[in-house]
């Protein structure tokens, strides 16, 4: 595997997390000491292992479908812990362009 | 330049079960927002998801249906993307082991018979729902609001092969599988409210090519109008395009009603990451030969099985087959009756008054087929007295009418006619002398080969006599008055 | 007689028992104690006081009755603050949900109510479980009970130093790739990982979901035998949670070691080894040696691998796992966002540490298109691969023992600064995450400056009274776990 440089700017926009310019320095050097040190799994030999084999054990039972309601919450906690609410609605900053 | 229209659909439909595909949170349509939660499908943290039983055997039944393979091991798998409605910023759904694969759905289009191909079916939980207010002049930033009532509600995908050819063939397949999961009882097929949603793959080739063109994506059509007209608009933009020489972008577009047109959705994710991984929390889903033919053993006939019986066994017209066949509710009204029938009523008068009187007052109530307080054996007790002659045609429409909006049993308003009888032959033969005089046209027509006409006579002294002659004693006098 | 919060909870079960003393009494002894000394240690995130004391006088009532109750009725406990509790705060340690408030109790803590056991606070931890020091949390440090200037490990470093200081006699921690059995080691005391899917994890906020287990501390194996009896259990809204019945493995304890056969892996034992720790450890095995046991040196290759692994695969579940918090249903919210994009990473970059940033970052890497093949799927196959590898030596060995910490505890500061350093503290005890085993660690010794040294003990799957039981029997011959820190010898 060869090491590659994390481009910052793309994953910390696909994680959604916002680094502060000062930092950013710091961040990559970590980052790329971390990656270099992950690189010691090419000294495995892997290729005879198959991710695929299945897994014949029987599945946990499924859930019965049913309305109990073994976590019923109280809204007021709901809405405490809401950081903002408008008409029994989670209220977020406007969507610009839908996707579904 | 003559182009080939290849089309392929993906089809989402919420199943229909009690509770949500993660927790047992209810599923039912309509609520106060956010009333419908729990931790589990708010993404709390600290909340683990656990399967719905039953929407694996919908899915499973779905993909017996469609003719696919069921897969015994499948795996479930998160979607990561961030957005609003979709609480734990991921999806759990199904990436490269789904619960069923390849099979087919034969269409009939112009006399033609098409096997379009189902390349997969999984299961996955739907997102909540986002409603934009409009931007007024006193507001100085725009807002969105989170309603999380459908999130984790249960969905199968169903993913055709792009084996349709016209907007019409896929109109018709968008159709075919919203009546098949409502016959099935897996979806309720409520168009409007979002039961049933289709994104459409469109590309184009020269005639005679093998090769795929570019496809775009149209998302999230409703209804099955709105498909069709998105599907013609979009292959005449792409016509327009490719014959001017351009070059079709893969997009994802939607559709504008207003405009007739389809439009780019503009948004920042263009190269879709969604980092799919096999999810730890569910790990795999083993489903056993027994489980399979549990449900194939438990599941309604096939839809043409049902139809050839329903048409040449019991009678029934394309007509009240098809309504029958595209309700579920209905139907079930209908095979209800048919299990009770002990007197033998025809299944074509059951059908014939199920589809059309019952139905009428159906629709005017709040009810529906399923809840209904008119239940099948007040029915078949109404039809029986039909059938025995003990009242009329028209008399029953009455009756019905009047136990459905009274909630009185057909029975009770029978023998209250009954009871009021008058059995005194004198009496009734004196008001028949006076309807026949009345009705010397109608006599005339019956001794000339329309026998059915008693009938009238029948309920116009019905009507002299305030319905306490018994059409039986009537009909007979009558019938032999006339020397029928 | 001995102050009460310096007692077993054996010897303070008999004392209830017999009504010598009251719930009320021994809460207020812990009280009193955490009074004095919790401002030198900073275990806690929350002290539950009040709730405990109606508590105690509940279960005093249940004592007076006299019908039998649990073993553990009227035990306080002290909570890693991020398992759920009702209506308290769960924070994770971390600014983002610093005022968060869970509507709903984790299955464990249902439990520990059934079993009349007393929460008597949060305690502190590494961010959202992610260290190995303690120095992660967003709102203290805290610091080893047998030298305030050293770390008590992570990330349960809160859970194990309250045990050690004797705050309470028990704890529920968690761990993902150590986080009970390497602060349990440089605090002196027991910790255990179960087996993967022996304890539910519903309301366990989610690290690395294959790998996270709720486990129990306290300062003997028997103790901890009794509160894993009433933790276990298969729970249906857990769907890895395993259908193995419950064992009562307090009652389990007792069997003979002799013949028993422990492996030692050379990949822990011969390089990277503090030689006061391999010296306590070596001394620990000829003991078990003269008990009957035998042990010897073995080859676990993939050992090595762990940490690189733990970068990848523990990291990925994690970037995933902490999606959720993203300011909008509960949690730190930015209020200087002027979009929706805006709103997330303004969010999550304020509210989030930087240690759980940099695996957010890593772990998102990882699963990217382009890199899934060579680092997430590379990660699993390397733990296929480890699995055959501990499999193997199973079926030779009864148990596989090793150091749990390569070191003894370091000083608060020394290794913040160099990641690789710090994700090495954990290179013997990962494996037991990755492989599902269960795995204790037992004070085996003491450093010449008093810093307590752990020895791990790992069995086959499901055999947590095995393990406990060879614990149990090295604490029958030996006393460091009867030792105290020496600012409560001056009590």
């Amino acid at each position: 595997m060869t090491k590659p440089k994390i481009d910052l700017d793309h994953i910390c926009d696909l994680a959604k997390i916002e680094i502060k310019d000062q930092d950013k320095k710091k961040y990559q050097k970590n980052l790329d000491a971390i990656l270099t040190y992950v690189q010691k799994l090419d000294e495995l030999d892997l290729d005879s292992i198959d991710l695929e084999t299945k897994n014949n054990s029987l599945s946990p039972p499924l859930r019965i479908d049913e309305n109990s309601s073994p976590l019923k919450t109280e809204l007021s906690t709901i809405i405490k812990n809401a950081p903002a609410w408008q008409d029994n609605h989670f209220k977020v900053p406007g969507i610009i362009g839908d996707i579904d | 330049m003559e182009f080939e229209t290849v089309i392929g659909l993906e089809i989402h439909a919420q199943i229909n079960t009690k509770s949500k595909m993660f927790c047992s949170c209810p599923t039912d349509f309509g609520h106060t927002p956010n009333t419908n939660i729990c931790p589990i499908c708010l993404g709390y943290p600290g909340t683990l998801p656990t399967l719905n039983q039953k929407a694996i055997s919908y899915a499973i039944m779905a993909g017996l249906a469609l003719n696919c393979q069921i897969q015994k091991h499948s795996v479930m798998a998160r979607k990561n993307y961030f957005y609003p409605d979709l609480p734990k910023g991921y999806q759990i759904t199904q990436f490269e082991l789904p619960l069923v694969l390849n099979g087919f759905l034969e269409l009939n289009l112009n006399q033609q018979k098409n096997k379009i191909g189902i390349t997969r079916i999984h299961i996955e939980e739907d997102a909540g729902k986002l409603i934009h207010p409009e931007q007024t002049a006193f507001q100085q930033k725009n807002y969105s609001l989170v309603d999380l009532n459908r999130a984790s509600i249960p969905l199968i995908e169903i993913v055709s092969e792009p084996d349709l050819r016209s907007a019409e063939e896929a109109r018709m397949y968008m159709e075919k599988i919203h009546q098949l999961l409502v016959y099935l009882g897996i979806c309720k097929g409520n168009l409007e409210q979002g039961n049933l949603r289709a994104d459409a793959n469109i590309s184009l080739r020269p005639q005679g090519a093998t090769k795929l063109g570019t496809r775009t994506e149209i998302k999230n059509l409703n209804s099955f109008k709105i498909l069709e007209k998105a599907i013609l608009a979009e292959v005449a933009r792409q016509t327009e395009l490719l014959t001017t020489g351009q070059k079709i972008r893969h997009q994802t577009l939607r559709f504008d009603e207003a405009q007739q047109k389809t439009f780019a959705i503009r948004t920042k994710e263009a190269t879709h990451d969604y980092r799919y991984f096999p999810e730890p929390d569910l790990i795999h889903l083993n489903v056993t030969e027994t489980q399979i033919q549990t449900i194939k053993n438990e599941m309604p006939l096939s839809l043409e099985s049902k139809k050839e019986i329903y048409i040449q066994k019991y009678n029934l017209n394309e007509f009240e087959s098809d309504f029958l066949l595209t309700n579920f509710d209905a139907l079930q009204y209908f095979e209800k009756c048919l299990s009770l029938n002990t007197n033998h009523v025809p299944a074509r008068e059951i059908a014939k008054w199920i589809v059309q009187d019952l139905n009428a007052l159906i629709k005017e109530s709040k009810h529906n087929f399923s809840t209904t307080t008119f239940k099948q054996k007040h029915l078949l007790i109404l039809l029986d007295s039909l059938q025995q002659h003990k009242t009329t045609k028209n008399i029953a429409k009455t009756i019905l009418k009047d136990a459905f909006q009274n909630n009185v049993s057909p029975e009770t308003i029978l023998q209250k006619q009954d009871s009021n009888t008058i059995t005194d032959v004198q009496k009734i033969n004196e008001q028949i002398q006076i309807v026949l005089e009345q009705n010397q046209d109608v006599v005339t027509k019956i001794k000339n080969g329309k026998p059915k006409s008693i009938d009238f006579l029948i309920g116009q002294t019905m009507k002299a006599t305030k319905g306490q002659a018994s059409p039986d004693i009537i009909r007979k006098i009558i019938t032999e008055k006339l020397g029928l | 007689m001995k102050k009460l919060h310096l007692l077993t909870t054996i010897e303070l079960n008999k004392l209830l028992k017999n009504r010598t003393i009251t719930c009320q009494q021994l809460l207020h002894s812990y009280l009193e104690n955490i009074n004095k000394n919790e401002p030198k240690i900073d275990a806690f995130l929350e002290i539950y006081k009040e709730n405990a004391l109606t508590k105690a006088a509940q279960i005093d009532k249940l004592y007076d009755k006299g019908d039998p109750l649990p073993f553990l009725a009227g035990m306080p406990i002290v909570i890693k603050n991020n398992i759920c509790l009702k209506n308290k705060k769960i924070t994770c340690a971390s600014k983002i949900l610093e005022n968060f408030v869970s509507p709903y109790d984790a299955t464990v803590i249902n439990k520990l109510e059934k079993n009349h056991l007393i929460p008597l606070g949060a305690t502190n931890l590494d961010e959202f479980a992610m260290g190995s020091s303690g120095e992660n949390s967003a709102f203290k440090i805290t610091k080893n009970p047998w030298d305030f200037d050293y770390v008590p490990g992570g990330s349960c470093s809160g859970s194990a130093a309250a045990v050690a200081a004797h705050f309470a006699p028990l704890s529920l921690g968690s761990d993902t790739g150590g986080s009970i059995r390497q602060p349990a080691a440089l605090c002196g005391i027991v910790g255990l990982k179960p087996t993967y899917g022996r304890v539910s994890r519903f309301g366990l906020v989610a690290f690395a979901s294959s790998l996270d287990q709720i486990g129990p501390f306290a300062k003997t194996a028997q103790e901890a035998a009794h509160l894993l009896s009433v933790i276990a259990g298969h729970d249906a809204q857990d769907s890895t949670s395993a259908p193995v019945p419950v064992p009562d493995y307090a009652q389990n304890l007792g069997q003979d070691i002799k013949g028993l056969k422990i492996g030692v892996p050379k990949e822990l034992f011969e390089t990277g080894i503090h030689p006061e720790v391999k010296e306590a450890l070596v001394k620990a095995l000829e003991l078990l040696k003269k008990q009957g046991t035998s042990w010897e040196i073995i080859s676990l290759n993939t050992i090595k691998y762990s940490v690189a692994i733990y970068s990848i695969l523990a990291f990925a579940e994690a970037a995933s796992n902490l999606a959720r918090f993203d300011g909008i249903r509960y949690g730190f919210s930015a209020k200087d966002a002027e979009n929706l994009d805006e709103l997330y990473k303004k969010s999550r970059g304020q509210g989030f540490g930087d240690e759980v940033t940099t695996r957010i970052i890593l772990g998102t890497f990882s699963l990217s298109s382009g890199y899934i093949d060579d680092y997430y799927l590379k990660a699993k196959k390397a733990i296929l691969l480890m699995k055959k590898e501990f499999h193997e030596a199973l079926k030779k060995y009864d148990f596989i023992v090793t150091p749990t910490s390569p070191t003894p505890a370091f000083k608060i500061g020394e290794k913040i600064n160099d990641p690789i350093a710090m994700y090495l503290s954990d290179l013997a005890t990962e494996s037991a995450n990755y492989t599902g085993l269960p795995a204790v660690s037992i004070p085996c010794g003491f450093t010449k400056n008093n810093l307590p040294i752990g020895m791990q003990i790992i069995g086959n799957h499901f055999e947590e009274g095995k393990i406990l039981n060879l614990a149990d029997r090295f604490q029958q011959l030996t006393d460091y776990h009867t030792k105290m820190p020496e600012f409560l010898e001056e009590n």
